[in-house]
């Protein structure tokens, strides 16, 4: 992979700002830095409030508290989860300072990718999915993605010290989101037991729900 | 926008030069019109957040913003949420430092979305409440799908916000010369005081306002880029390679060397749309 000659101030990320500098002045690149950084914000915020909910809404109130959560409790969770994401946001984002933002969301897609598509897709389009078709199969998916961002050039290589990158390719995708799908389906169709057999017939009913909105909550409070 | 980005980053690359006063070492003076114009701007979205925090009062408004979004609002800040320091800084910055092949990242985006519309937005509504683990675990069991989806959602989060912590440390650092480390340590005590005051109603209003000033400031540049070169892409071009010294920037396998990592590529960003929890979680709110 062969760099372009030439570095600015802060790196490759900053081009379309120093652009703002050299075309409006000062103001300009006052205005533009303004703007991408309220870009991050909102965007982080989204992000945290995303995690945060997968924290407090599914694993402490439908797992943790078996769905008897207090609405207030779920939320107090939800704050000291974003506190949690912030911690690791701030000491990750050190460890990674050289690498470009572009490439680094292009592996968080490919973990989405992998292991929140997978499920998602099939759940709602796959009528002989199984519990354990999606939780074996997910859970490949998210490992063989994580695994291979640790073993590729850009981890292994530009933020653990190592010589040589183990995985050759720079995203996981291909191989990870295909591990995912062929496990699904696989440790689905094997599944005989009761819960399959009641999961499969459910199906019809989800899924007139989901085309029709009959019985959803969009269709009746917001 | 993709021709936007690539516009502008060429021209910047000869802008730069021109200008000179941007050496690759050391760090800038402190520039006070610009912090100025910078701090009115990030104090006006805080006055939003503590506007929004006010009225946050349920678990309901923390996560949807009470319900009370609009449709084109809605449609605003989801487009906000897409429009991440990653298409705005990191693939300009791509296409600068490894030519034009840093565009697959923007064609990747633009093709994940009609996959994420089509397919299973409506879906989302129907069958939601909070989060894409309500739909993924409709008809299967609760315990350990939600557990496996969790885990999924704060993975993909974990990464992305990291990429927008570097965008926002490397911001920081060039506009104040405070040190990188510093500068992500601020923005990461911001950001939790932001989301633990504000909740889903601030965000989804600054995602709006947002959107719409990064729309016309993008917009805005490039068309001064193009003024500054006579609204032609053929100087436009020139002077970009003239200023590298090389003309690698226009021309292919800078970034993606194979076609296995091309394809890997197009994968993870064509179905990783469908996955970002932060995204999904759009889909419910809006009347």
């Amino acid at each position: 992979m062969d760099t372009i000659k030439g570095g600015i101030i802060g790196g490759g990320n900053m081009a379309a700002i120093h652009s703002a500098h050299a075309i409006g002045g000062n103001l300009f690149l006052g205005f533009i830095s303004a703007v991408a950084f309220a870009t991050i914000l909102a965007v982080v915020s989204g992000l945290t409030l995303a995690g945060a909910s997968a924290v407090s809404h599914d694993l402490y109130a439908n797992v943790f508290a078996r769905g008897r959560a207090d609405e207030m409790v779920e939320m107090r969770v939800s704050k000291y989860a974003t506190i949690a994401l912030g911690i690791v946001a701030i000491i990750l984002g050190i460890a990674f300072e050289k690498q470009n933002i572009a490439f680094m969301v292009g592996l968080a897609f490919a973990i989405a990718a992998s292991a929140n598509f997978p499920i998602l897709f099939l759940s709602m389009f796959w009528s002989k999915l199984t519990t354990r078709g999606a939780v074996i199969g997910g859970s490949l998916g998210l490992f063989s993605a994580i695994t291979l961002v640790v073993l590729s050039q850009a981890v292994w290589v530009g933020i653990l010290g190592n010589k040589t990158a183990i995985y050759a390719y720079d995203n996981p995708a291909l191989f990870s989101v295909s591990i995912a799908f062929i496990g699904i389906w696989f440790f689905s169709i094997t599944d005989k037991s009761e819960n399959a057999k009641k999961e499969i017939e459910a199906y019809e009913y989800q899924f007139i729900r989901s085309q029709t909105g009959i019985g959803a909550e969009g269709a009746t409070s917001h | 926008m993709k021709k936007i980005i690539i516009t502008l980053t060429l021209l910047s690359s000869y802008l730069l030069a021109a200008g000179g006063d941007m050496g690759v070492s050391g760090k800038r003076d402190i520039n006070m019109s610009a912090i100025i114009m910078f701090l009115i701007f990030v104090l006006a979205t805080l006055g939003i957040t503590y506007w929004a925090a006010r009225r946050t009062k349920t678990a309901k408004d923390f996560y949807t913003a009470g319900g009370g979004i609009s449709g084109f609002q809605n449609g605003l800040a989801i487009a906000g949420d897409y429009m991440s320091a990653a298409s705005f800084l990191g693939i300009s910055g791509l296409v600068y430092m490894k030519g034009f092949d840093g565009l697959i990242y923007s064609i990747g985006f633009l093709v994940g979305w009609p996959i994420i519309l089509f397919l299973v937005a409506e879906q989302l509504r129907n069958l939601g409440k909070y989060t894409f683990s309500d739909v993924a675990s409709y008809r299967l069991q609760q315990t350990p799908i939600r557990t496996l989806a969790a885990f999924g959602s704060l993975a993909t989060v974990a990464l992305y916000l990291i990429a927008q912590m570097v965008g926002a440390g490397k911001l920081i650092e060039v506009l104040f010369g405070l040190d990188y480390e510093y500068a992500v340590i601020m923005v990461g005590i911001l950001m939790i005081l932001y989301v633990t005051f504000g909740g889903m109603l601030a965000t989804t209003w600054v995602q709006i306002i947002k959107a719409i000033l990064l729309l016309s400031g993008a917009s805005f540049m490039a068309i001064m880029i193009m003024y500054k070169v006579g609204f032609s892409f053929e100087s436009l071009f020139s002077q970009a390679v003239a200023m590298k010294q090389t003309d690698a920037i226009m021309s292919p396998g800078g970034l993606v060397s194979n076609p296995i990592a091309a394809i890997s590529l197009g994968i993870a960003l064509m179905f990783g749309t469908a996955g970002l929890p932060h995204i999904l979680m759009r889909f419910f709110y809006g009347q």
